[in-house]
């Protein structure tokens, strides 16, 4: 820096030392700091964080999939529902059969894309959809593959599996003695699975007739969408405005929904 | 937990004691006076001074506990004062990028006190030197402030502000350049003009 610009920094420094705050500033600032600091925060911080974590689980997990939390309610009622039936069954008192639990991950996949091609859309879903509840039938469905998908629940126990899967690769002309061992819902996806609409009509029937309202209205479920797939259209839109109307529960309720779409006024 | 020397100084408590407790046993108005010559000094005359300040005293009473003695308190502090003003002034340019202020809150001319002994030419300069200051950057700014304006050394300006000695000179070159650049434009600093 030459001369002229030290003279520049001169006048500078000279100009800043007039700026410099009195006394009386500093001690208003410091008042005034002094109150501010007085007005403590008494903040609980982690309450706040927490919250919001709380708030953008809930939140993310109610946009992302809407019926999860709706269906995680329901499970838990059906769990206490079944806590008490199985109480009730110790002391002797009959009850209404419990629901088995889901194997959804693993058998409503598989089975959806192989059956689509021989009996259509509809009827894979109605399969499907059968496979969402019943232990027995989900591995019926496992069974078109021998070495099967390994179930994520453990609802179904072994020996029952194992004597399913032998229906299920058994042919159709072998199946008469097995068919005591399968249940209605095996029935209604051997029945679909060999394209013969009227048995899984008639099996769907016999569920409807069930003492659990869930597995009622799997079956009407299951009942609308074949008749849609048969395009006897009334009947289809009487029962899904019927299941509709007696609030069935999310997934089902979503379906009769889609099927009331296609139905006129 | 036994008392710093300088809480014994300050008058001031345990650390495990409230703030608000601290505060109102003993007033450490000392400290909240070299706080708040050290936040005019860095920031300038703004109206937000005092926001400034409380900030820069909240950090300071909670980092308090951790002070060894190694280095000076204005030092100590000075470092707390400048991280306050570069946090702030970085919220601000953040806040500016997504909002506009309302033209009444607008941060207006810095405000100097009118004592009879002040000379209003001296002010008028000083407003100027403020003025130029605000264009440089905050690191330039802050390091032209201590070392040649509140005339700390090189050392101590390294340690308040976080950085190799080397690194505050090359800053002061920069600034000094940029600085005098700035003024020489400005007739009230050229060498002759009346004073």
């Amino acid at each position: 820096m030459n001369a002229a610009d030290l003279a520049v920094l001169q006048l500078a420094k000279r100009a800043y030392a007039a700026a410099q705050p009195s006394e009386s500033e500093v001690q208003t600032g410091v008042r005034r700091a002094r109150l501010a600091l007085r007005r403590g925060k008494s903040r609980r911080s982690w309450f706040g964080k927490g919250l919001v974590l709380v708030v953008l689980a809930f939140g993310g997990l109610a946009y992302a999939k809407p019926h999860v939390l709706g269906e995680l309610v329901e499970g838990l009622t059906q769990a206490s529902g079944a806590d008490a039936a199985k109480r009730g069954t110790k002391r002797g008192a009959p009850t209404a059969p419990a629901q088995p639990l889901r194997g959804r991950a693993v058998a409503h996949r598989p089975a959806a894309p192989e059956l689509t091609g021989r009996v259509g859309a509809a009827e894979a879903e109605v399969v499907s959809n059968a496979a969402l509840d019943t232990a027995p039938s989900a591995a019926a469905l496992a069974a078109a593959k021998p070495h099967g998908l390994c179930r994520r629940d453990g609802a179904a126990k072994p020996v029952r599996t194992s004597q399913v899967a032998a229906v299920g690769a058994a042919s159709p002309t072998q199946e008469t003695p097995e068919k005591a061992v399968v249940s209605d819902w095996g029935r209604v996806a051997q029945a679909l699975g060999r394209g013969d609409e009227a048995e899984a009509l008639t099996a769907l029937s016999a569920l409807s007739e069930s003492d659990d309202q869930r597995t009622r209205d799997k079956a009407d479920l299951g009942r609308a969408q074949l008749f849609v797939a048969g395009g006897d259209h009334e009947k289809a839109c009487a029962l899904a405005h019927s299941l509709n109307n007696r609030r069935a529960g999310s997934h089902i309720e979503r379906q009769a929904q889609l099927l009331l779409k296609s139905c006129t006024p | 937990m036994a008392q710093s020397f300088v809480q014994t100084a300050l008058g001031l408590p345990a650390p495990s004691e409230r703030l608000e407790q601290a505060l109102a046993r003993e007033s450490p108005d000392e400290l909240l006076a070299l706080l708040y010559r050290q936040m005019r000094a860095l920031a300038g005359p703004r109206q937000d001074l005092d926001d400034l300040v409380q900030a820069a005293a909240e950090r300071a009473l909670k980092a308090l506990e951790r002070f060894e003695g190694r280095s000076a308190l204005a030092t100590f502090t000075y470092g707390i004062v400048y991280r306050t003003l570069l946090d702030h002034q970085r919220w601000y340019r953040r806040f500016q990028r997504r909002f506009t202020l309302d033209s009444r809150e607008e941060p207006g001319e810095p405000v100097f006190p009118r004592t009879s002994e002040t000379d209003l030419h001296e002010l008028e300069r000083a407003r100027r030197l403020y003025a130029a200051l605000d264009r440089l950057s905050n690191e330039k700014r802050a390091t032209l402030i201590l070392h040649d304006l509140e005339g700390l050394d090189v050392a101590s300006v390294a340690a308040i502000s976080g950085a190799k000695e080397l690194t505050v000179r090359s800053r002061l070159r920069d600034a000094h350049k940029q600085l005098v650049q700035l003024l020489r434009e400005d007739p009230l600093f050229e060498p002759e003009a009346p004073t």
